[in-house]
């Protein structure tokens, strides 16, 4: 860098050269991150302001006649504020006062762990005990909920004094963090994997009738399933949540220190309008869109078969016909479903061998093949093959039309047929109508045994 | 403990008032850094070391409240001269305004104890 000052050092002694060397450097050391000035230009002043204090002509500049117009100038330190400083320009100051400050900061410490106020000392072993379970972290344990108890205390206290805080918080805040937060979270948070396991049952069930509806990819549908649901559940608890607060503003203050320091209310109010708008939102949507009275219909009479069943299985007897035909058409309703879904592993876990696989079971290809599975690998190849075949899921039966026993059955139907039959249903077992739109399509057949309604054959 | 109190209160009140008397030291006139220093601390009651001076008007020159001028001079050698500029002039109209007010603040106070 070229000055603009005159280089008075050239009339110092070495001594004084030298000085005058350090102490411009301390000078910008000092000046240095201060975004405000020019260190170079204060610099300039500074051998400018020494020029003019010795004068050519008037000899040797001497350490101590420097020392002295030194003094006069000050420390550069001096001639900076706090605020003028950069942060770390203040933080390299601090450490570089020396051992002398540090020693003077720890003994003020321990002077206010001494001798209060008391809550200071509060505040000191609300962050002690959590800072000593961060290190020996297998006492963390006890420690973070000693930790939790004294920062609440501290809180408290602060309170009831009706005093703020103030620096404390920095000791006080992170025990009642780790734990609040966490908290916080979960509450607002729980209903999302039940509503993703809601999800994931719906899409299980209804996955190619939802794919065909929203006429969108498979990975995209069940994205938006699990989203749908992931919405009506966390806006209904929203709601729940935010009446809460709105009506207990202390409540989250309590619950979740320090978060909601100024009250719960109008957290409360925003989830709860937010929350009950969207819920509404959702719910006419829903309503609108999906048959839910026919699902809750069907749930109403799944329980209430289910509740039979309860009773009947503790009885020596087979069940009455009247709970073994609402099951019966269950296991229809679920096998055709898997039909649609192409999902082989649950169609063949609906089923059961011998099966029944229709009048003409022999091909070109294989005239041997019989019309009654009798070995379960067989039947699950049969299911994976037949079900790979299917072009169009829309054309497979999707209602239960009716149901009657075989016996009733076998009365008006083909002789060739029942004879077939015969050797996989009994006269009780059931033979269920299935179709599409109100037509019969075809028949598919169930077999009760081990307690256990099974789907035997099926036929156009 | 008073006496720690009363130099903690003036440091901070030459602190908050320096830039007012260089300001000050500046109006109607161009000083060079040197001359400013010597007559800022010839001055009674400021009580600051000569180089704090430096790094303020640096600070006000980035600040656009005051400009230099290297000028030769017939005793040695060129000196930089500074000078207000009119916002400098402006502010410190203001400054000194607020001074009158904290003032005459300070005495009203001071005479209805007096009274």
């Amino acid at each position: 860098m070229t000055h603009i000052a005159p280089d008075v050092t050239a009339r110092m002694t070495p001594e004084a050269a030298a000085r005058f060397a350090e102490y411009l450097a301390h000078a910008r050391t000092a000046l240095d991150g201060c975004a405000e000035l020019s260190p170079d230009e204060v610099e300039d002043d500074i051998r400018a302001h020494i020029a003019a204090e010795f004068p050519a002509g008037t000899g040797w500049v001497r350490l101590d006649q420097l020392e002295a117009v030194l003094a006069r100038l000050g420390t550069p330190e001096q001639w900076v504020s706090d605020a003028g400083r950069s942060s770390w320009r203040r933080s390299v100051d601090w450490v570089k006062t020396g051992p002398g400050a540090v020693r003077r900061r720890v003994r003020d410490a321990a002077s206010k762990l001494r001798h209060g106020p008391d809550d200071w000392r509060l505040a000191y072993l609300t962050f002690g005990t959590l800072l000593l379970g961060a290190i020996i972290f297998p006492l963390l344990v006890v420690l973070l909920p000693v930790s939790y108890i004294l920062g609440r205390a501290a809180v408290s206290l602060a309170r009831e004094r009706n005093v703020p805080l103030g620096p404390q918080r920095w000791l006080v805040y992170p025990p009642l963090v780790v734990v609040s937060l966490p908290l916080l979270i979960g509450l607002l948070v729980w209903p999302i994997p039940i509503a993703v396991e809601a999800g994931e049952d719906v899409w299980r069930a209804y996955r190619g009738d939802i794919q065909e509806w929203l006429g969108l990819p498979r990975d995209f549908s069940e994205v938006l399933v699990y989203t749908y649901f992931i919405a009506g559940a966390m806006s209904l608890w929203g709601t729940v949540v935010g009446l809460v607060f709105w009506s207990f503003p202390r409540l989250p203050a309590n619950l979740f220190t320090p978060f909601f320091s100024n009250g719960g209310r109008r957290f409360g109010q925003l989830l709860a309008l937010l929350g009950g708008a969207v819920f509404t939102l959702w719910l006419a949507y829903t309503l609108r869109m999906l048959p839910v009275w026919e699902w809750a219909r069907e749930w109403r009479r799944q329980a209430v078969y289910e509740d039979r069943v309860a009773y009947v299985q503790h009885g020596p007897e087979a069940p009455p016909r009247g709970v073994l035909e609402p099951r019966a058409r269950k296991v229809a309703s679920d096998f055709l479903r898997a039909c649609r879904n192409r999902d082989a592993v649950a169609a063949n876990a609906l089923s059961d061998v011998p099966f029944y696989t229709g009048p003409v079971s022999g091909t070109l290809i294989v005239p041997d093949a019989e019309p009654i599975i009798r070995d379960r690998a067989k039947l699950s190849a049969y299911f994976d093959g037949q079900l790979r075949q299917v072009q169009r899921t829309d054309r497979l039966p999707a209602e239960v039309l009716g149901v009657v026993s075989y016996d009733a059955f076998k009365a008006g139907a083909d002789v060739v047929l029942t004879a077939a039959l015969d050797d996989v249903l009994t006269p009780s077992d059931f033979v269920v109508s299935v179709g599409r739109d109100g037509t019969q399509t075809g028949r598919v057949f169930l077999r009760y045994r081990n307690q256990q309604v099974r789907v035997v054959g099926m036929t156009k | 403990m008073a006496t720690d109190f009363f130099d903690n209160w003036q440091t901070q009140l030459r602190k908050g008032t320096l830039e007012l008397c260089v300001l000050c030291a500046l109006r109607g006139r161009r000083l060079y850094g040197y001359d400013l220093v010597k007559r800022l601390c010839a001055a009674g009651g400021l009580g600051m070391s000569e180089g704090t001076v430096y790094p303020m008007l640096s600070r006000f020159k980035k600040e656009g409240l005051v400009t230099s001028t290297l000028e030769e001079s017939s005793e040695g050698p060129a000196r930089k001269y500074y000078e207000l500029t009119p916002r400098g002039r402006n502010l410190l109209a203001r400054m000194l305004d607020h001074w009158q007010a904290v003032r005459g603040g300070i005495d009203g106070l001071g005479s209805e104890g007096w009274s």
